[in-house]
């Protein structure tokens, strides 16, 4: 155990990890054994690494941390898992050691060789942690029973493995101790935000015109508001998408600019809390922000804040956004659309929906009101609820070959415009096209387009919708049996 | 001296002389081929002959009494009573297999031969007694002993008691008796010099305790030599419970007919009570009352205990159980509120088992588990250490009910390194039963006298993973020992070269010269953890050769593997099973909840002379205890040791502990680690009164969590994710596993799930805003796709939907195929804490 002082200044540092703190300063103290094998599990953002790492230094027991996620192989982790013992053994002992022998750990049991070579002649206790283990890339597969067992092989070492879950079939070993961390609550998530609120003002307002507005004051009003807008963000975000600390931090910050912003210009006080809501409340109805992008929304997510009074904007606007980015050239439209269909419609289908009759009309419509769809109600109503169709559009779409999608296509441009497909079309290139930005997928092995492989689409129903709408196509009219949205 | 052969052919001579004395013999005699069923009523009439035999002995003897044929008459009845024994024998021997009984009567007869000293010494007594009820008693007894010599593998504890019975015995008997046994026991050198010793030995009506366990362990020894292969096959096999308990009613029936008075009584079927809890009562009744060990009781009981089915005990095994010793387990079993409240008649069950279909109590755990009175002394930390390095396997914990297996091991492993054999066994047991511990226990017992003979190579299937790696750590480690230069070895060759050397490093020497010499190879014990991941090894050539070594006798190895897997010998290679020996030793967990609350609680109590005499003197050592504090606590004089060991034993005696926390344990894992790793926390934040962290304590500060709430138990399942989940996630969940009631099939994917949650939610919201709680929020709100799919992706990294193998279309559309891994009424108990009860709704209602 730690003497008071140090816990609590560990517990100020992390707020609300009392327990796990006191856990783990018992279990890893200087006087006392360690047990050999420790497993500190918790979803991400719960603090695990940063108080693990916290307790081993403020404990000084020697220690060394292996971050898996930094490894991108199994070999290398145990390479650098050599490296950094050696690293920190050089650092505690303000000694060089010999790296001769240690030049290669090519498996485990290399691994187990040098580490013992390491801590032959030690005595003091040495804490060997394994951050985020479980996600190792290409881990030998016998990893972590074998970690699992480094304790009792090699004196002196404890293993303390760091994973979002616990791994009790995993490692093997029956009774091995778990240490939980569970995820912050409300109370103690908005208690540990609270601790650090961002300005309202990003420019102190004009000490001219507010000259007792001092810093202390301006520091006071920040903590006062954002407290509260955090409950209101847990409340109406955080609540229901990306519950962790993390997420929830970024959330609040990203809606806190466009929040303060009447405060800002002066509109309402900084203590107008229960107004700025009323104003403000379109901001917590939209999803905007939680969404992660890498494409940088800003200029798209400001004029939506700025014409936030008008509802309808929020729900159209993500059926524009793919297509503005893709700015696709007009043929390829239609071809993603034939692709869509070749996937979902089978292809007994094509001749009632493709073939041109010699009436020269082809019976596309025929899907909103054919007795097909009355039938799928009929059946739906006889067998009651335990056969519901699956709709088609959900499900993975069916590989189909090129000469297919051409047909389709060449139909579809040909009833839409009444015209042919010009023949500069290079169609094989679009594909290509279309494959390189993953739109387009190959069913099989191999890659050649000319090969006549199968194919696959990559996007959904709601997408190429999009798409279909943006030319003129309702796509719904041509699918096979119909799409309620 | 006379040989076996010989005295076995008079034997037989004798014994048709004495059929025509008396035709009940004979009856017995034909007995002894009867099959299975009759063995019981075979061995009553056993016991009739048995004793028609010695009073006709008894009439004999009075009637002649001449110093100089009295030797030679004694010889007779000798042998006579050896006969008789092997009757005996033989009538429960159940004749199965041929070949088994066959051995068995072997064994008898070269077992039971250091038998007639001992009888010859005990007939003195029966001359003074006119009653001869004595006589009989110790014929019983020599029944017993019998029984211990052939096969009880535990012996020490039960010769013990013989010894303690025979220096009282010794006390009765003349001059002339002894030095008439002397020479008896001359005949019976045919086992061997050391047995011989060892009984010479046993004459001593003084010895120290230390000595005669030595002793007992010789013999014992000798008679593993002699019945080695018989006692492996028989191994606590159906049939010999059988046996035993026939000999159980046979004992009693002697004693019924001995004496009217019905002493025995209460004995009951199981070897250990047959073998152990009449001795006592005799001596008690007859000689002087002898102090017993507690050490013998605790193991009796562990051993009844390991030795019956869990279920198929019944209550007169335990419950009459004679001995003083076994008051502790007494206490349980009669303490009224334990168990015998069920009045559901669960006779089935174990009455003294907390189970879960007994009445749990209500109490707080927290309480008992630690310790109210603090431990005071300046062996705290010292104490905390041990119990620490106990908990963490740090420490050797010690063995509880495996002494037999222990028995096989060490003699195994011995005799690799004092004879040379080679040697190759299984240990199959699951995880915690102790396989590991008991290696360890073997080897460092074998250390202890014979260090410099042996070398340990430990190899483990999880961290060598193929042949290659783990030759090139057998020959490390090898190196290591032998110190042999690393650089121009067999390292860093190729494999074939390594193994070459190798098997010329362990290889006699003499098999490369060509001559004989008189050096032996020093041995070497491959211990392979995890011997089913080795028998995965392509060819398995390190078995191979492992096993071809052991086998042939190139080198004294043994091979020792230990393992999980029961099937394991089936995937050995023909040719690699054709070399193994084909010893097995399988460990089970603990059988019943008395014997795993003597597992667990052995290992956190701690005897004194488990500790090096330095910390025992450190932890003995009476607390210097300040003025003040004596004040306050003027009877707390005991060490800080017998204080601990006293707060373990008042916790496992307490029902409550037992039935809240042990007995889950026991029902649910039987793993006595895990109940080890529950005591860590405690163990680490004990504390000293006068230390400063006594503020911090969990038994000192109510608010702090007990420490039993913080086990360091990983949850029994993933369902403890679901209440930290957000309200979206949870939503798709339940879509999911709705989506696997609706449509029948165990698949689904996030397109699917999210046309089911926006289903759902739409409705919800629909209902909700009729209703009027309208802008609530909570379920009200339908989420975007993007939103649901950075949550379903949140899903599937923790697992509670797991991707379909081979699924295709993953990638873009949300098309990758999962299964959910939970199931709605699970979410449904999941989420029965939370305050909307829509999504209760959604998992109650399809």
């Amino acid at each position: 155990m730690l003497p008071d002082e140090l816990l609590e200044q560990l517990q100020t540092s992390f707020p609300c990890r009392e327990l796990q703190i006191r856990q783990l300063s018992a279990l890893y103290s200087a006087r006392l054994p360690s047990p050999s094998l420790l497993t500190v599990y918790g979803l991400e953002a719960t603090g695990k690494t940063s108080i693990v790492r916290g307790v081993l230094r403020a404990n000084s027991i020697q220690h060394c941390i292996v971050n898996s996620r930094e490894c991108i192989t199994g070999r290398h982790l145990l390479e650098r898992t050599v490296a950094s013992c050696l690293d920190a053994l050089d650092q505690y002992d303000d000694a060089e050691i010999d790296r001769k022998p240690y030049a290669r750990c090519e498996n485990i049991s290399a691994l187990v060789v040098h580490l013992q070579r390491m801590m032959e002649e030690r005595t003091e206790k040495f804490v060997l942690v394994f951050d985020g283990i479980d996600r190792q890339r290409e881990a030998p597969p016998t990893l972590l029973p074998s970690l699992a067992r480094f304790g009792e092989m090699i004196p002196h070492l404890s293993i303390l493995l760091i994973t979002r879950f616990p791994l009790p079939l995993a490692l093997h070993s029956p009774g091995a101790p778990h240490l939980p961390f569970p995820p912050y609550t409300r109370a103690e998530s908005i208690h540990i935000l609270s601790q650090s609120p961002p300005k309202i003002f990003l420019t102190p307002p004009d000490p001219e015109k507010f000259p007792d507005y001092t810093a202390d004051l301006a520091a006071e009003d920040d903590a006062w508001l954002w407290g509260r807008f955090l409950g209101t963000v847990w409340d109406t975000m955080s609540k229901h998408v990306g519950r962790d600390l993390v997420s929830f931090r970024t959330t609040a910050l990203r809606m806190w600019r466009p929040f303060v912003t009447p405060v800002v210009a002066g509109e309402l006080g900084t203590r107008h809390f229960v107004r700025l809501m009323v104003r403000q409340r379109s901001l917590f109805q939209g999803e905007e922000p939680l969404l992660n992008r890498v494409v940088p929304k800003e200029s798209r997510f400001k004029e939506n804040i700025k014409d936030t009074l008008a509802v309808g904007t929020v729900k159209k606007k993500p059926l524009h956004l793919d297509t503005d980015i893709l700015s696709l050239p007009h043929y390829t439209h239609y071809l993603l659309i034939a692709a869509y269909l070749a996937s979902y419609n089978p292809a007994r289908t094509d001749s009632t929906y493709f073939m041109t009759h010699a009436d020269g009309r082809k019976n596309r419509r025929r899907v909103k009101n054919t007795p097909l769809s009355s039938s799928v109600s009929l059946s739906k109503s006889k067998n009651a609820k335990n056969h519901r169709r699956i709709p088609r559009h959900l499900l993975t779409p069916s590989p189909f070959p090129l000469d297919r999608l051409f047909a389709i296509f060449r139909s579809l441009v040909e009833g839409e415009r009444e015209g042919s497909v010009p023949q500069t079309g290079d169609l094989l290139g679009m594909v290509r096209t279309l494959a390189s930005l993953r739109l387009l997928v190959r069913a099989g092995v191999g890659g050649e387009v000319e090969g006549g492989g199968k194919w696959r689409v990559a996007f959904g129903w709601e997408w190429v919708r999009g798409i279909g709408r943006g030319v003129g196509v309702e796509v719904g009219e041509w699918l096979v049996g119909g799409v309620d949205g | 001296m006379d040989d076996s052969p010989r005295s076995s052919k008079r034997r037989k001579i004798e014994t048709s002389a004495c059929n025509g004395s008396s035709p009940v013999a004979d009856k017995s005699s034909l007995k002894r081929v009867s099959s299975r069923i009759a063995t019981r009523t075979a061995s009553l009439t056993t016991i009739e002959s048995l004793d028609e035999n010695s009073s006709f002995i008894r009439k004999r003897k009075t009637a002649n009494n001449t110093p100089n044929t009295r030797s030679r008459r004694r010889d007779e009845e000798d042998e006579k009573d050896v006969d008789v024994y092997d009757d005996f024998e033989g009538a429960l021997e159940s004749p199965i297999s041929e070949k088994n009984s066959h051995q068995r009567r072997g064994v008898d007869k070269t077992s039971s031969a250091p038998h007639p000293s001992k009888s010859s010494r005990r007939t003195e007594p029966k001359k003074l007694d006119p009653t001869g009820e004595l006589f009989s008693r110790l014929r019983e007894k020599e029944n017993k002993r019998l029984e211990v010599e052939t096969k009880s593998i535990d012996a020490p504890d039960n010769v013990e008691a013989e010894f303690n019975l025979e220096s009282a015995i010794q006390r009765d008997l003349d001059a002339q008796q002894s030095t008439l046994s002397g020479h008896k026991k001359g005949a019976k050198r045919t086992s061997g010099l050391e047995n011989g010793s060892a009984m010479k030995k046993k004459e001593s009506p003084a010895t120290t305790g230390r000595r005669k366990t030595r002793r007992a362990v010789e013999t014992d020894d000798d008679d593993n030599d002699e019945l080695q292969q018989p006692k492996v096959v028989e191994a606590s096999t159906p049939l010999r419970a059988q046996s035993i308990r026939a000999r159980g009613s046979s004992s009693k029936a002697v004693a019924n007919t001995a004496n009217g008075i019905d002493e025995i009584a209460p004995m009951t079927p199981s070897r250990k009570s047959t073998q152990r809890h009449p001795v006592p009562k005799e001596q008690s009744a007859y000689f002087l009352p002898v102090q017993e060990v507690p050490k013998p009781a605790r193991n009796a009981r562990a051993r009844r205990a390991a030795n019956l089915a869990d279920h198929t005990y019944n209550e007169d095994d335990i419950v009459p159980i004679p001995d003083t010793e076994d008051t502790e387990l007494y206490v349980q079993l009669n303490d009224p509120g334990d168990g015998h409240s069920d009045i559901d008649g669960s006779s089935m069950l174990d009455p003294t088992e907390p189970s879960p279909f007994n009445v749990i109590r209500k109490e707080p755990v927290a309480a008992p588990i630690m310790h109210a009175e603090p431990i005071s002394g300046h062996g705290l930390d010292l104490l905390k250490k041990i119990v620490m390095e106990r908990i963490t396997g740090k420490r050797p914990a010690p063995l509880v009910g495996l002494d037999a297996d222990y028995q096989t091991v060490h003699q195994l492993v011995e005799h690799t390194v004092t004879a040379g054999e080679g040697n190759s066994m299984l240990l199959i047991g699951a995880r915690g039963s102790g396989k590991t511990t008991l290696v360890n226990q073997v080897l460092s017992e074998v250390a202890k006298d014979n260090a410099e003979e042996f070398h340990v190579v430990r190899l483990n299937g999880f961290v060598h993973t193929d042949d290659k790696v783990a030759l090139r750590e057998i020959w490390r480690q090898l190196g290591k020992e032998m110190d042999l230069e690393e650089e121009n070895g067999g390292i860093g060759k190729n494999y074939a070269d390594t193994l070459t050397t190798l098997l010329a490093l362990l290889s006699h020497p003499s098999e490369h010269t060509g001559q004989h010499t008189e050096q032996v190879a020093k041995a070497v014990i491959f211990i392979l953890d995890e011997f089913d991941l080795f028998a995965m090894h392509p060819r398995q050539t390190l078995l191979y050769n492992l096993f071809d070594i052991a086998q042939s006798r190139k080198a004294p190895i043994a091979v020792l593997g230990l393992t999980t897997r029961i099937d394991v010998a089936d995937s050995l290679e023909k040719r690699v099973k054709s070399r193994f020996s084909h010893r097995y030793i399988h460990l089970s967990l603990a059988k019943s909840f008395t014997a795993f609350q003597e597992i667990c609680k052995a290992s956190l109590i701690i005897e004194p002379n488990q500790l090096s005499t330095e910390e025992a003197s450190l932890l003995s050592a009476t607390p210097k205890l300040t003025p003040n504090k004596k004040s306050k606590k003027p009877p707390s004089s005991r060490d800080v040791l017998s204080e601990w060991n006293l707060n373990i034993s008042a916790l496992f005696a307490s029902t409550s502990f037992l039935t809240t926390f042990l007995a889950p344990h026991y029902y649910r894992t039987k793993s006595p680690s895990a109940v080890l790793t529950s005591f860590l926390l405690p163990t680490a934040t004990l504390t000293a009164p006068a230390g400063p962290l006594s503020t911090t304590s969990p038994s000192s500060s109510p608010s702090a969590p007990g420490p039993l709430t913080s086990t360091l138990h990983p949850p029994d399942s993933k369902l403890s994710l679901l209440p930290h989940l957000s309200t979206l996630s949870l939503s798709l969940l339940i879509a999911a596993a709705r989506l696997d009631i609706i449509h029948d099939s165990d698949t689904c994917n996030f397109n699917m799930a999210y046309d089911e949650y926006v289903a759902l939610a739409s409705k919800a919201k629909i209902a909700a805003s009729a209703g009027g709680a309208v802008g609530t929020g909570s379920t009200s709100k339908v989420w975007g796709k993007e939103v649901a799919r950075r949550e379903w992706e949140g899903l599937v990294e923790g697992g509670l939907v797991l991707p379909v193998l081979g699924g295709v279309g993953g990638g873009g559309g949300g098309f990758a195929m999962v299964k959910c891994d939970v199931s709605l009424e699970e979410i449904g108990e999941g989420i029965r804490g939370l305050k909307d009860k829509t999504m209760d709704r959604w998992c109650r209602q399809i």
